[in-house]
């Protein structure tokens, strides 16, 4: 069954979202939910923990999200810097997980993560949490 | 007054003072009649002279009777008491001979012969304390290592009953009732199990076994090692034997539900897995026009994704694990990771957390020793601080220190590694997984940085209170005469040392139990084998559910505030109804206590019909009814102390009262009262005290 659609914030449209995710179909989901909200997506490798690090601090978005797939270190490292580093006061850091433990959340949300969400994503989810987070930025 | 003179002279005076005064009285009787006598009817004067002498010898009679009564068979009825309770109860206080000093010789003679029992025991009892001594030292320290033994320990005698249990069986057969010496293990474990495994040890003459056995109730599940012993604790032909009890309720209902886990994965995976599999084979071979089938490949694909979905989260929210975890106290943790970093290793500050943790003890030391030697071969601190906190339901682990913090690379790198000295070259990571938990790092500030550790269960301590009534909390409890004890059910004719009492006392709002006043306190020990059980003590208030007159608390000192929360009398007398199980009740004036017992039958919802000694009357067949029976007056007579705080509460003169009734049972054998049948027919011989005990309670 399809979720309600999601309202699309009123000040959304020049709003930047990076996004990191190693599984393409996912991040092909997860780009589409972004853009259905408004925001402008770019991706960002993972794969190269410096580089994407240096590319996020040279035009740090608005909006980061992470897909943290099993346990990767490089995601949950990058969520560290991200997160726990004042630089970056203005990006809001958005966790998605492969994992239901309450550790897990406890854990992104000690890195910073302003929301965390568990996969596989209900359809719309994402959309709502950030209209949520955006709305109050 | 002339207390000089012999006893034998003394009681020639009395009968001389009888022939004397008898033979005076005569006479001056005589001499009336004479007097008087009428010449025509001298038979009236003799007779009149007659009665008067008559009736003045029977009142000098009675005189000289009560003189001696008082000074002789009084004195020396008290002196026979006060011989058997210094020779049978080995009291050793100085006796009064002030009553007896009508006796002549006896009392000082007396006197000499206590002095010399009393001199003769002191240097045998000092020996004996000596070699006591160091066996209580000795069986202390034993006690206290197998109360620190995890598996629970059960020795029963070849009666099924039990003989010594330790702290940890006590929390094991918790749900069922708690452990007492002599009581059936079938009461807390089933017996099928134990006896078929028993019985199967004795025919094949084999020593050990392993056995499964449920809790009586099925609450709990058991792995238990049964072991015959005999021989070594004297044991006669048939053995006992000991169990090992560890719990695997939980292991095997974690194995239960994995089990149903990967049952459901497979059952609810396979279906979906096929349809999706045919549908895109037949993608392959024939073109979809109309759409349809890749509509039939969404929506396997649905499926599927629901099904491991559900699976995801069934597997996530019951991470339990089997691995073995202890609950030790955080500070005892602490103190390892100390001692294993070694004298040279950075400093540790760390404040005392009153907190248990649930968790692998060992490997939990071996993981924060590991993060700590890399922080600092990193450079990165030169000294710590590990922090405990409450983290409801669990608790936080905060290592500390001063400078930059640890990257996850380098966290990750050590918890990727096998732990040193961990068994099965377990990592860190795995170690983690098995407490459902992870570690992180993170930086409070600028300066400081932390790894911070959740753990997912933890119990908050109290911290330890000083002073000298420290009780231990899992005693090990053991008598091992019991090994020999033939159980026949009966107590008609078995000996006063062989039966097990219950002595206890209660604290009530006033004293008319038929009136209204109810019980605010209740207090019990078991005495078995003539012994007081140190581990098994019932000592609790009780809401009386009414107002406490303030007259009762001036003393018992038991106010309102002290009995909100306390459980209720239906509570806590089925509580003291299985505390008495197989025992002979004894209390001080035991028709009272018993009265508010039997009016509360019905809420408790178990019958006091238990046989009852009662110290009152087993004094009066040992002192007499004409004593006083008071408790202060029994302690008094025995030599038993009970200190000023304890005295008018319920477990200081339940206590005293196990006391004096320890040292009436030697007394009491002597006189050949020495089975439970003629103590009881003794007792109903001062039915007069009896009554009036009655009448009291109305």
């Amino acid at each position: 069954m399809d979720a309600p659609v999601t309202p699309r914030p009123a000040a959304a449209a020049t709003r930047t979202a990076a996004l990191i995710c190693e599984a393409p179909p996912i991040f092909q989901l997860l780009e589409s939910e972004l853009k259905s909200c408004g925001l402008r997506v770019r991706q960002i490798d993972g794969s190269d923990y410096d580089r994407a690090l240096a590319t996020l601090r040279d035009d740090p978005p608005d909006l980061l999200v992470v897909a943290v797939l099993s346990r990767s270190l490089r995601s949950q490292c990058l969520c560290q810097a991200v997160g726990q580093n004042g630089s970056f006061g203005k990006t809001r850091l958005v966790v998605i997980e492969d994992s239901a433990r309450a550790i897990d959340r406890r854990r992104a949300l000690a890195f910073g993560a302003r929301a965390y969400l568990q996969l596989p994503l209900p359809r719309g989810a994402l959309g709502r949490e950030i209209a949520q987070l955006l709305a109050g930025h | 007054m002339l207390t000089h003179l012999s006893l034998r002279l003394r009681v020639f005076l009395f009968f001389a003072a009888l022939a004397l005064g008898s033979i005076g009285l005569i006479g001056g009787g005589l001499w009336f009649a004479a007097s008087r006598a009428d010449p025509a009817n001298p038979a009236a004067a003799l007779m009149t002279g007659g009665i008067i002498a008559a009736f003045l010898v029977a009142g000098l009679v009675i005189a000289i009777w009560w003189l001696f009564d008082e000074n002789v068979a009084k004195p020396i009825d008290r002196l026979s008491s006060d011989l058997r309770a210094r020779t049978h109860a080995s009291v050793s206080r100085q006796m009064d001979t002030a009553p007896a000093r009508y006796l002549g010789d006896l009392a000082p003679a007396t006197e000499a012969v206590v002095k010399n029992l009393c001199s003769v025991r002191d240097s045998l009892d000092l020996t004996v304390a000596e070699q006591t001594r160091r066996l209580q030292e000795q069986t202390a320290q034993l006690s206290a290592l197998l109360s620190d033994v995890q598996a629970g320990l059960i020795l029963c005698s070849p009666a099924h009953r039990l003989v010594f249990y330790n702290g940890p069986a006590v929390g094991l057969l918790a749900a069922t009732g708690r452990p007492r010496l002599d009581r059936s293990i079938f009461d807390l474990l089933r017996n099928g199990p134990i006896q078929r495994t028993y019985q199967r040890l004795l025919d094949a003459q084999e020593t050990d076994a392993e056995l499964l056995v449920s809790t009586v109730g099925g609450a709990r599940v058991m792995a238990a090692h049964m072991r015959l012993v005999s021989g070594a604790l004297g044991i006669g032909d048939v053995p006992g034997y000991v169990l090992t009890l560890r719990d695997v309720s939980a292991d095997l209902q974690l194995h239960a539900e994995r089990e149903r886990l990967l049952n459901d994965t497979v059952h609810s995976l396979r279906t979906p897995a096929a349809s999706l599999r045919a549908l895109v084979d037949l993608a392959e071979d024939q073109p979809d026009p109309t759409g349809r089938l890749g509509g039939d490949i969404d929506h396997a694909a649905r499926d599927l994704t629901d099904a491991v979905l559900e699976i995801s989260r069934r597997h996530d929210a019951h991470h339990d694990t089997w691995w073995p975890m202890q609950t030790v106290p955080a500070s005892h943790i602490i103190d390892a990771v100390r001692g294993q970093l070694g004298p040279d290793a950075p400093p540790i500050s760390a404040p005392t957390p009153h907190i248990r943790l649930h968790c692998d003890a060992f490997a939990m030391v071996n993981l924060l020793d590991t993060l700590i030697e890399r922080v600092g071969d990193l450079g990165l601190a030169t000294a710590f601080s590990i922090d405990v906190t409450e983290d409801s339901p669990g608790a936080l682990i905060t290592i500390g220190w001063v400078g930059a913090p640890m990257s996850l690379e380098d966290l990750h790198a050590v918890l990727d590694a096998p732990l040193k000295d961990s068994p099965l070259a377990v990592t860190g990571r795995e170690i983690l997984d098995f407490h459902n938990t992870d570690i992180w790092p993170e930086r409070p500030d600028d300066t400081h940085a932390t790894l911070v550790l959740p753990l997912c269960e933890a119990e908050r301590t109290a911290p330890a209170a000083p002073g000298p009534r420290h009780i231990e909390e899992r005693p090990t409890v053991f008598d091992f005469d019991l090994l020999n004890r033939v159980q026949d059910g009966s107590k008609i004719g078995r000996r006063l040392r062989d039966l097990t009492y219950v002595v206890f006392d209660t604290e009530t709002t006033g004293l008319d139990p038929n009136g209204g006043d109810e019980i605010v306190q209740i207090a019990a020990v078991r005495l078995l084998n003539g012994k007081r059980v140190d581990g098994e003590v019932l000592d609790q208030l009780v809401d009386p559910e009414r107002s406490i007159p303030p007259g009762s608390t001036a003393i018992h000192k038991i106010s309102e505030a002290m009995v909100v929360g306390a459980p209720t009398i239906d509570v806590v007398g089925a509580q003291f109804h299985r505390f008495c199980e197989h025992a002979v009740l004894v209390a001080h004036n035991a028709p009272f206590d018993m009265a508010f017992f039997h009016r509360h039958a019905g809420r408790i919802g178990a019958k006091f019909d238990h046989p009852v000694f009662d110290t009152v009357l087993m004094s009066a067949i040992l002192f007499g009814q004409g004593e006083t029976h008071t408790l202060d007056a029994l302690a008094d007579r025995f030599g038993v102390v009970i200190p000023e705080e304890d005295r008018h509460t319920a477990y200081g003169d339940t206590v005293a009262t196990a006391e004096v009734l320890q040292r009436m049972i030697p007394m009491l054998e002597a006189r050949g009262i020495d089975t439970f049948d003629k103590v009881l027919a003794a007792m109903q011989k001062n039915s007069r005290l009896l009554r009036e005990m009655k009448a009291r309670v109305g």
